[in-house]
């Protein structure tokens, strides 16, 4: 009996200092942009959303712009996992240090996270996918986070970097892509997304559950600071596509947010994206700065 | 509380630990441990259904003392019969009674008089069916006169109750198992080291295979309506891999389990997606239901030993009755015809026992005969099974026509950890083919622990852990 529990020990602990070594020293030097946010320390303020606000909002300018008293944190996931619900709510409630009530919160509302597939409307699916099914996070190394699933196509994010990536997420978790694009692989990568957007709309429904959750989610954050919702420019055709599925989305947003509603849908013609979906890299000062603008008119400062 | 949860990671360790430190020195103390954690294992679920198998394990105690005592062979037959009806009327109450009204009312529309069936909501007991055909075997062996009956009820009781096996096999016949509660159980190094292994290779066959292969099976079945013949077939396919992994995952570390405990369970799959027929397909698929169709229901009908119409008709019996132990719904019917279907050819022709052996024994490779063999095989498998996982007759039947449609469009997410295991599993079930995981124990150490530090490896990093429950639960 010894001798089997010192093996079946010896092995267990064998593995588990090697995995966690490993997560230690290689997990956070790619890009795994959900590991990296979920193991930060907690924030008291937060930029939420989806890729579009992960991608082209910069806390770091706003802190500037808007003489922020704590830092702002980019907590912002893909559009997938960002959705608006009780487990994202829960989410967020863990990665939330409360310190007064003169933090901020940048929500940006991604249009198509409110739209679920009829055959999802009984269920929310993302409560599955972290940051929503870690139910410990901020901890590194978090077994927790690669024991869920961890898919292949992430498994070359935890090898040891070769030094070409095409992206990493800064100290205050936004995800800066450095990959170059001209303009064939824009308008590649514009028309291979419409056509996944076009498939996407024709076998979505309005999900009412999700515009509740949003409320809810502004509530419990207005607890803490000020809450404002931000629409994010995108490419013209996307807006088509948007405006033709949701044509009053702007002004339930605006009822929503109680009026702090940053719309800059406006803004679609002037900032190139690499995708139809994310405005490039040169571009995402100026459009905090817009946001942090608009803000400091909204608070009157 | 199931055997990929975070509540069975800590009862396990937990009962072994009381179980070799507290309670080996006596073998009743050994017994009444077991029926202790058996029975708060199976409680975790729902308490109230223990009374039932309580009261199942009471009824057999006494009808086979009593049929041992019975001087008469009419009275013998009675306490069989009593023990026979007590096990099949909870069956057929809890499994089948909805089944049956709405059958039966719906046969009565048909012929034009419209009734309302009067269905029960009923919860189906968690492994009703397994632990009903145990017991059942253990009177039906007494009454054979193959057994004594058991004076202990300590034992008995813990016999059917016995955690590992208790909720979906393997099920296991009263002769192999209740001899091993009347021996006092001494920890082998040996026994223990197997069931680790057993247990490592079956959370991988179930977390990572089966439960990576069912997020694009439901997809698929889901949306069957819209899905291309390629989608379609893939589904067929990864269905086949996920009730392979799931179902024989769980029997491997049930067996695993019962080992660390002292216990040696009857191995239930033999790599069966390698079968050359279909005969060889059922001596290796759920090998204790199979035997246990063949002793005590094909057997005493007079199994193949009798004329040629017989002989189909106790075969197709046997299919269909095995069907529909899997559930009360049409589909499981269809699904063990059809397996009857493609028997019955090899026994009209004699070539039910052409492959007893392990094909290419001794060889790293099939040769091409063995290997068209083996593929017609595991499509004909394939095409039953979308019977099997389908709500209705009605879907598997379209689901089988849209299958030919010429439509090879791919919209369907696949995760992408089965690109990469689902080929290492296939090639590790091909090595372990004819000693199973402790094939392993013959190669040299390094490689054999980079073997499992790697199988762990691929469960720590690639299993879902979301208490995605075990098919065969529902049976």
């Amino acid at each position: 009996m010894g001798r089997f529990l010192f093996k079946l020990s010896l092995f267990g602990t064998i593995f588990t200092i090697l995995c966690g070594l490993y997560i230690y020293l290689f997990a956070t030097n790619k890009s795994d942009t959900i590991y990296i946010k979920i193991i930060s320390p907690k924030y008291c303020s937060f930029i939420l959303g989806s890729s579009r606000a992960s991608q082209g909002i910069e806390p770091l300018v706003l802190m500037k712009n808007l003489n922020l008293k704590h830092e702002i944190y980019n907590y912002a996931f893909t559009v997938n996992r960002a959705v608006w619900g009780p487990s994202h709510l829960k989410a967020i409630k863990k990665k939330l240090k409360k310190c007064d009530t003169s933090a901020l919160f940048i929500i940006e509302c991604n249009l198509w996270s409110f739209y679920s597939k009829s055959s999802k409307l009984n269920s929310f699916p993302e409560e599955n996918a972290p940051p929503n099914s870690i139910v410990f996070p901020n901890i590194h190394p978090n077994f927790e986070y690669f024991s869920g699933g961890y898919d292949f196509p992430n498994l070359h994010l935890i090898i040891p970097s070769d030094g070409k990536e095409n992206s990493y997420v800064n100290e205050l978790g936004r995800m800066v892509i450095t990959k170059k694009f001209d303009s064939t692989l824009i308008d590649q990568n514009i028309k291979t997304k419409m056509k996944t957007y076009a498939n996407k709309f024709n076998s979505v429904i309005k999900d009412e559950r999700r515009f509740k959750y949003l409320s809810e989610t502004i509530a419990e954050l207005s607890k803490y600071g000020e809450v404002f919702l931000v629409r994010m420019p995108v490419a013209n055709e996307m807006l088509v596509l948007e405006e033709e599925l949701a044509p009053k989305f702007d002004e339930r947003m605006k009822a929503i947010s109680n009026g702090r509603y940053i719309n800059l849908k406006y803004l679609s013609n002037t900032y190139i994206t690499t995708d139809g979906n994310h405005i490039q890299n040169k571009y995402v000062d100026s459009v905090t700065c817009i946001i942090a603008d608009s803000v400091n008119i909204q608070l009157k400062r | 509380m199931l055997f990929n949860s975070f509540e069975f990671a800590l009862f396990l360790p937990l009962s072994f630990l009381l179980y070799w430190f507290v309670f080996k020195k006596h073998l009743k103390a050994q017994n009444f441990f077991l029926l202790a954690i058996s029975y708060l294992f199976y409680g975790w679920w729902d308490w109230r259904f223990l009374s039932l198998i309580a009261f199942s394990s009471l009824v057999d105690f006494i009808a086979g003392q009593q049929i041992e005592k019975s001087n008469t062979k009419a009275r013998k037959k009675l306490f069989l019969w009593i023990s026979i009806c007590t096990n099949l009327g909870f069956l057929g109450f809890f499994k089948y009674f909805n089944f049956f009204t709405e059958s039966f009312a719906d046969m009565l529309n048909m012929v034009g008089m419209q009734t309302n069936p009067w269905s029960l909501n009923v919860i189906l007991p968690v492994g009703i069916s397994f632990y009903t055909f145990q017991t059942m075997s253990y009177t039906i062996d007494v009454y054979r006169e193959q057994m004594k009956a058991e004076k202990d009820p300590i034992a008995f009781f813990a016999y059917v109750s016995f955690f590992p096996q208790l909720v979906a096999g393997p099920i296991e016949r009263a002769v192999n198992l209740l001899p091993q509660f009347k021996i006092k159980r001494e920890f082998s190094y040996e026994q223990g080291a197997d069931g680790m292994r057993l247990i490592l290779w079956g959370l991988f066959k179930k977390v990572v295979i089966a439960d990576n292969c069912a997020i694009f099976v439901n997809e698929v079945f889901a949306n069957y309506q819209t899905a291309s013949g390629l989608e379609l077939i893939l589904g067929a396919v990864f269905f086949a891999f996920q009730i392979y992994g799931d179902f024989s995952g769980y029997s491997d570390i049930a067996i695993g389990t019962a080992k660390l405990f002292g216990f040696d369970l009857m191995t239930n799959f033999r790599t069966p997606y390698f079968s050359r027929d279909m005969a060889e397909f059922w001596r290796r698929w759920h090998i204790s239901l199979s035997t246990w169709f063949r002793d005590y229901v094909y057997i005493p009908l007079g199994g193949s030993r009798v004329g040629k119409g017989r002989a189909v008709f106790n075969t197709f019996v046997i299919f269909v009755v095995s069907g529909f132990w899997h559930g009360a719904n049409w589909t499981f019917i269809v699904w063990g015809a059809l397996n009857a279907v493609y028997f019955l050819p090899l026994l009209l022709m004699g070539k039910n026992r052409k492959n007893t052996d392990t094909v290419a024994e001794n060889r790293v490779l099939p040769n091409l005969r063995e290997l068209w063999q083996m593929g017609s095989t595991f499509g004909l498998t394939c095409l039953a099974w979308v019977f099997f996982r389908s709500e209705s007759v009605g879907d598997a039947w379209s689901y089988i026509l849209q299958l030919f449609t010429l439509n090879h469009d791919f919209n369907v997410d696949l995760p992408y950890s089965i690109y990469l295991t689902l080929p290492i599993f296939i090639f590790l079930e091909w090595c372990f083919r004819e000693k199973g995981i402790f094939r392993l124990k013959t190669i040299n150490r390094i490689n054999r622990y980079t073997i499992y530090f790697s199988i762990a490896l691929c469960i720590f990093l690639l299993g879902r852990f979301n208490n995605q429950e075990f098919i065969y639960f529902q049976f």
